[in-house]
């Protein structure tokens, strides 16, 4: 029986080939649609990646105040009269306006 | 709830590893590639939310038994008077018979829908028959039993068209 199957498999195994790129189009369709992330490789996503998003998005936030507050010293003044903000921001401002 | 957590690696990366044989079964059911690889992306996603029942020993087979169950829901909702369990009777005599030799692809198609998954993983996929029992939800003997009658039923299907 196995000989009969030989022929005929390559005619089976051949159904793939002419869709692979369609193949490969839909999983990545299907990953996303299952929040896999094709930049992870397709891996399951780590269980610490929202702790490491939240930590960037506070980073960036951070870094954007104290860019704001040595470029700008309305935004400074504004801060200096919030109580515990403002010495926050006092001690992020490394730029010494009025001079 | 289990169907919520992240899938396993190992069935994500069966998923991408198979994802060619999963297309080449469910085209064998439906011959139509538009909806073989509709068949395929519902099984993925079957499969991704319900990795909980997975048997991480055997991915490749339960990805196969995913697909072959959607296949045939596939089919029976297309046809939903023409499916049968059973191997087709022959023609009637008055009929013409087709002039197209019968090859073995068309002999395959021809077979009831439980001999040809189990021909098809065996001889195609080269599954195991503990892989097949797994693939068809059956146990090992029944996968036994029913390649052994499907080569018969094929057998029988090649030598009657050599005869006519």
């Amino acid at each position: 029986m196995k000989h009969l199957f030989e022929e005929a498999k390559k005619e089976y195994m051949s159904a793939s080939a002419a869709v692979s790129e369609q193949l490969d189009h839909m999983l990545e369709e299907t990953m996303a649609q299952s929040g896999l992330d094709p930049k992870d490789g397709w891996n399951p996503p780590s269980p610490w990646m929202p702790l490491w998003r939240t930590i960037k998005t506070v980073l960036y936030f951070v870094l954007v105040i104290i860019l704001l507050l040595n470029i700008s010293e309305g935004f400074a003044d504004a801060l200096a009269n919030i109580p515990l903000v403002g010495s926050v921001a006092e001690f992020l401002t490394f730029r010494e306006y009025g001079e | 709830m289990p169907g919520k957590s992240a899938p396993p690696k190992e069935l994500v990366q069966g998923i991408k590893e198979h994802q060619s044989a999963l297309y080449r079964l469910a085209f064998s059911y439906v011959r139509n590639k538009e909806n073989a690889l509709d068949i395929v992306q519902e099984s993925i996603l079957k499969a991704l939310s319900q990795h909980h029942t997975l048997q991480s020993k055997f991915v490749k087979a339960w990805l196969f038994r995913i697909v072959v169950n959607t296949s045939i829901s596939f089919l029976r909702k297309q046809k939903p008077l023409t499916y049968t369990d059973e191997l087709p009777e022959r023609a009637d005599p008055g009929t013409p018979q087709t002039e197209e030799k019968l090859d073995l692809m068309a002999a395959l198609r021809r077979l009831d829908m439980n001999s040809r998954t189990v021909l098809v993983l065996h001889y195609f996929e080269d599954l195991t028959m503990k892989e097949i029992a797994v693939a068809t939800d059956t146990n090992l003997s029944t996968v036994k039993s029913r390649l052994y009658s499907a080569q018969n039923k094929l057998r029988e299907l090649l030598a009657s068209e050599v005869s006519v």
